[in-house]
């Protein structure tokens, strides 16, 4: 792999010296890395797809993605039918074999099926509840490390107050007043991952707004949404992009733990890897620990998917 | 003249040698060439200076004589002696204690230096302790090493930390460290680089002082060319790592043999340069890139004097006088290289007041309490003039001009003019007439241009937003600006990272022009630069003033430079004016007596007396200041009883030039005489000195 500076033919087209005198002349130099900006793209982009962390993170995200929006194709079974053999029996809480691959539980039905169909709820809560954590949390942080003062002050306390609390006690006391629909445990989601966006993307901003091209900007009149928008925004958008994925695995971690604490916002039948974990834990004692094993395995599988994921984007942004 | 090869004496017994050093720094699997066959040597007690421009090499010739070197460092052939011993070779053991015994090194930032956290003492003793002393006598020792760098108060700065001191004392106890082995040799790598001219002269009287008594060679490199000339025996004038000139300092400085050398020498103002006189040199063409392949001629791409010999034969080393030689072919016609044109429009200073600050004070409120970093600052300045802003950093310079742009609101009472209209505080308040004629170019060009915009991008924007044209035409206005400053087409789509430092200045100072500003404020605007690309920097913004009659407040700590642009100067201090006055009136005196210290501190490449007028401890806090005069604590012709007492008055000196001081002008005058002619009489009859030459 050869890299050459791609701007050493120095001093040529020089423009017409005009009303200037003739030694005003040491103009044509190029820095010396000779690193476009694509280049760098380029060259982060190929780092990513080599880092086995993110081939890995991507066979496993694509494995549940694909099980969220096909997952009759991978199954025999139904989530909530009841597994019976050849003959016509219902098996009942029987160790994986070659007609239910992950075993069936308490109530006849495929575990392995009730896996791959539970990945469809977690894949639409935690990206919507991300997203929105994202946005809110990206202009908060922008507009508190740009224009600072009291809102600043105010907002700042306030979020370093959420953050002293665990997420997960926090949530459940929303959920819990609120009760456990969908749409309540989305926003809560949201709603707790503000803060820790809001205060990374407040901290890029501030350092970027100290630039002198920021002052550049003041000094010839811009509005300061046109500099926090095209000026700033620009500038910190890897900032952004990092934090959606490492939030996104906290997501899928925190609402499994809802879903295992009753906070499912479905019926208890649905298929729902917290819901599952939570329904048959007890039997692993009497040695019933297939339908507590998988679901766990993969809620464990999706949230290693993503940091991975977030590791490697984060590796690759700060070469 | 006779060609011979550059040689090393005696390899045994030099504090220093360098021999025929080839070193690659491997990138990518590609050795890179830096050093071509670096020689020379430095003898015991004697001073030696290395300088060039950026990527030149001396730096890694420094860190190659300590075998301090990256990774990816490869030493491709040659040999560093010091003190009779072979650096190259030695074992990692073997190393080490020569590191610690044989030879120590400054760095040009002291607060990287030193480790934060620890105290001064507990540091300087470890200095110590590793030769194998006791604790005990390690502190006591470390006492003695602080006082010897002349720090007064030993005892109490080895109680504080790194924090708790300023720029010039870290670089004291720097040097107290690197002192401690009593080295044969002596690195200082840039070490005043970062700091005030008046706390850099007093660094390198320091350095002057302590020769005498370590006895230690000193390898000095440094970019700047005064400098070297104060502080040197002999120097190295490094180009693409070769040195292409050597010889004793005065020699070199005042009859070069090599083309580059007076390409350096010739683009920096000097001998009282200014911009009505002529242009300033530029080098034509780019700094070679580390890795070029230069086979014949280093210099060659960019020699005045070049031919097709330069271009397929290396060059001899062509002795000149004893001790001096140069790498050039054609060391006869050094005298063939044109100078400057003279400037042919006449410079014209408009009549009536454009800009004018009155009564402007400054207060920054502060949870700990008020802050006044202005105080009572009255200036103005008419069309087509450069008003030149000096003092040292923390004197308010930088807090003027954002008070002028409307960055900070001055307080109640104070207003700021334009054609005679007073303009709002803010500049979210101001009419677009009042933004649209102040402009601004920064110090860092890194920091003044976004990094995610490309240059079209950036200078259209400012077309439209300040002109009011936008779409295609605006576009069509912004090439036209990047033309005039001399940029290409291809720049325009690229972005600030592909540019090199000089480039990325030309795009700033673009992007102020974009609506034809009547007043651009310049804040150090080429001391990131080089030598040669300051000189093109300069040129540019004095061409442009000649062209549409700019206005400029121009700030810089270097003295030539200001003096060089400037048509009138206004010494600051502490938030107040202390000196006002026209250039040549200035430079006549008589001065301020802060005027006169901070000229005195310049390290002048034209060899002049050195003669410097201490300043002794920091400048005042604004919080703080002194009562009286702000300047009575650290001033040289301090009146008990007068000067710690009222606030001085201010008195005009002749028309236009005026001074804040207790003292009458016609004593000032005699005293600042008297000076010079006892400067005079202690030396051999030597050429004049800066401040009496005018008169």
């Amino acid at each position: 792999m050869t890299h050459i500076p791609d701007h050493v033919e120095a001093g040529v087209e020089q423009p017409d010296a005009g009303a200037f005198g003739p030694h005003d002349a040491a103009i044509d130099e190029v820095a010396a890395p000779g690193h476009t900006r694509r280049q760098v793209r380029r060259e982060q982009v190929r780092l990513l797809l080599r880092s086995p962390g993110f081939i890995i993170g991507c066979l496993i995200g694509g494995l549940w993605i694909f099980s969220s929006i096909w997952p009759e194709v991978l199954t025999v079974w139904g989530s909530k039918d009841t597994v019976v053999d050849a003959s016509g029996k219902t098996l009942l809480r029987v160790p994986p074999n070659d007609v239910a691959w992950f075993g069936t539980d308490r109530l006849a039905r495929d575990v392995y099926s009730r896996v791959i169909f539970g990945a469809r709820p977690i894949l639409i809560t935690a990206p919507v509840a991300t997203l929105i954590a994202v946005i809110i949390g990206t202009l908060l942080g922008m507009w508190t490390g740009y224009f600072r003062g009291w809102v600043d002050e105010v907002l700042s306390r306030i979020l370093e107050a959420m953050l002293s609390i665990p997420t997960i006690l926090l949530a459940i006391v929303i959920v819990f007043t609120f009760g456990p629909t969908p749409a309540v445990i989305i926003g809560t989601i949201a709603f707790l991952f503000i803060a820790p966006i809001a205060r990374t993307v407040r901290a890029a901003t501030l350092s970027e707004s100290q630039l002198d091209y920021v002052t550049a900007a003041r000094l010839r009149g811009e509005k300061s949404l046109y500099i926090i928008t095209r000026e700033i925004f620009p500038n910190i958008v890897g900032v952004v992009v990092v934090e959606v994925t490492v939030r996104l695995g906290y997501a899928v971690f925190t609402l499994a733990t809802l879903a295992f604490l009753g906070l499912s916002g479905g019926n208890v039948t649905d298929p729902n890897w917290g819901v599952d974990v939570a329904q048959n834990y007890q039997q692993i004692v009497a040695g019933v620990w297939w339908p507590t094993i998988f679901p766990a395995l993969a809620i464990g599988s999706l949230v290693i998917g993503v940091n991975l994921i977030a590791d490697s984007i984060e590796r690759a942004t700060k070469t | 003249m006779t060609a011979t090869e550059a040689t090393i004496s005696d390899a045994r017994t030099a504090a220093l040698a360098v021999d025929n050093l080839e070193m690659s720094y491997v990138v990518r699997d590609i050795p890179r060439e830096v050093l071509r066959g670096v020689t020379f040597e430095v003898r015991p007690g004697e001073a030696y200076g290395l300088v060039g421009e950026s990527g030149c090499g001396k730096s890694t010739t420094a860190y190659a004589a300590m075998r301090y070197l990256p990774e990816n460092a490869r030493i491709t052939s040659g040999t560093v002696y010091v003190d009779g011993g072979d650096v190259t070779h030695m074992s990692s053991r073997r190393l080490r204690e020569f590191r610690a015994r044989k030879a120590s090194m400054v760095y040009q930032d002291p607060v990287q230096a030193v480790n934060p956290s620890l105290k001064i003492g507990r540091q300087v003793a470890e200095s110590f302790e590793i030769l194998g002393n006791s604790a005990a006598a390690s502190r006591q020792l470390a006492r003695e090493a602080l006082r010897r760098v002349r720090i007064a108060d030993p005892d109490s700065v080895m109680d504080r930390y790194p924090y708790q001191l300023s720029g010039g004392m870290l670089q004291r106890v720097v040097i107290a460290m690197a002192l401690a082995s009593d080295p044969a040799l002596l690195v200082l790598d840039e070490p005043t680089t970062g700091l005030d001219a008046t706390v850099e002269a007093e660094v390198l009287d320091l350095v002057r002082d302590l020769r005498d008594e370590i006895g230690a060679a000193i390898l000095l490199i440094a970019h700047n060319l005064g400098v070297i000339r104060s502080m040197c025996d002999r120097v190295g004038v490094m180009y693409a790592g070769r040195i292409v000139e050597e010889g004793t300092v005065d020699v070199v400085f005042d009859s070069p043999g090599h083309p580059y050398t007076v390409g350096l020498l010739n683009s920096i103002p000097r001998h009282g340069l200014r911009k009505t006189d002529r242009e300033l040199f530029t080098i034509p063409g780019n700094l070679p890139q580390i890795g070029d392949p230069l086979p014949t001629c280093v210099y060659v791409g960019r020699c005045p004097l070049a031919t097709d010999t330069c271009r397929t034969e290396i060059p001899p080393v062509v002795a000149l006088d004893e001790g001096h030689w140069t790498r050039c072919h054609y060391p006869e016609r050094i005298g063939e290289i044109p100078e400057p044109d003279s400037v042919s429009t006449e410079h014209l200073v408009g009549e009536s007041e454009l800009i004018g600050i009155h009564g402007v004070s400054k207060t920054f409120h502060q949870r700990s309490g008020d802050v006044p970093a202005l105080v009572g600052v009255d200036l103005g300045f008419s069309e087509g003039e450069t008003l030149g802003l000096v003092g040292e950093s923390g004197s308010g310079k930088s807090t003027l001009a954002k008070t002028m742009l409307g960055i900070y609101e001055p307080d109640e009472g104070g207003e700021i003019t334009l054609r005679g209209r007073v303009m709002a505080g803010h500049t979210s308040n101001r009419i677009e007439e009042s933004i649209r004629s102040i402009q601004m170019i920064f110090q860092n060009p890194d920091s003044a241009l976004n990094k995610s915009w490309t240059v079209r991008r950036i200078l259209s924007r400012a077309v439209t937003k300040l002109t009011g044209v936008t779409g295609s035409t605006a576009e069509a206005q912004a090439i036209a600006i990047a033309r005039a400053m001399r940029l290409s087409e291809r720049h325009l789509d690229m972005r600030p990272r592909q540019l090199s430092g000089g480039l990325k200045q030309r795009v700033a100072i673009a992007r102020a022009f974009a609506g034809d500003p009547t007043v651009v404020v310049a804040d150090e605007p080429t001391s990131a630069l080089d030598v040669s690309v300051q000189a093109a920097i300069l040129n540019l913004l004095a061409d442009l003033q000649r062209d549409v009659r700019t206005s400029y407040l121009f700030i810089s700590h270097d003295i030539g430079v200001v003096r060089y642009l400037a048509d009138r100067i206004a010494v600051m201090y502490v938030g107040r004016v202390m000196e006002l006055g026209p250039t040549d009136d200035l430079f006549a005196g008589p001065n301020h007596p802060y005027t006169e210290a901070l000229l005195s501190a310049v390290p002048s490449v034209d060899g002049e007396a050195e003669h410097r007028i201490p300043l002794t401890g920091e400048i005042p806090s604004p919080k703080n200041p002194p009562s009286g005069c702000v300047f009575h604590t650290r001033c040289h012709r301090f009146i008990p009883g007068t000067c710690d007492v009222a606030d001085p008055p201010v008195v005009e000196v002749r028309s236009g030039h005026t001074i804040k001081c207790h003292i009458p002008p016609e004593q000032l005058a005699v005293a600042q005489a008297q000076r010079l002619a006892d400067i005079r009489g202690a030396l051999d009859p030597s050429p004049a000195v800066d401040q009496g030459s005018e008169e």
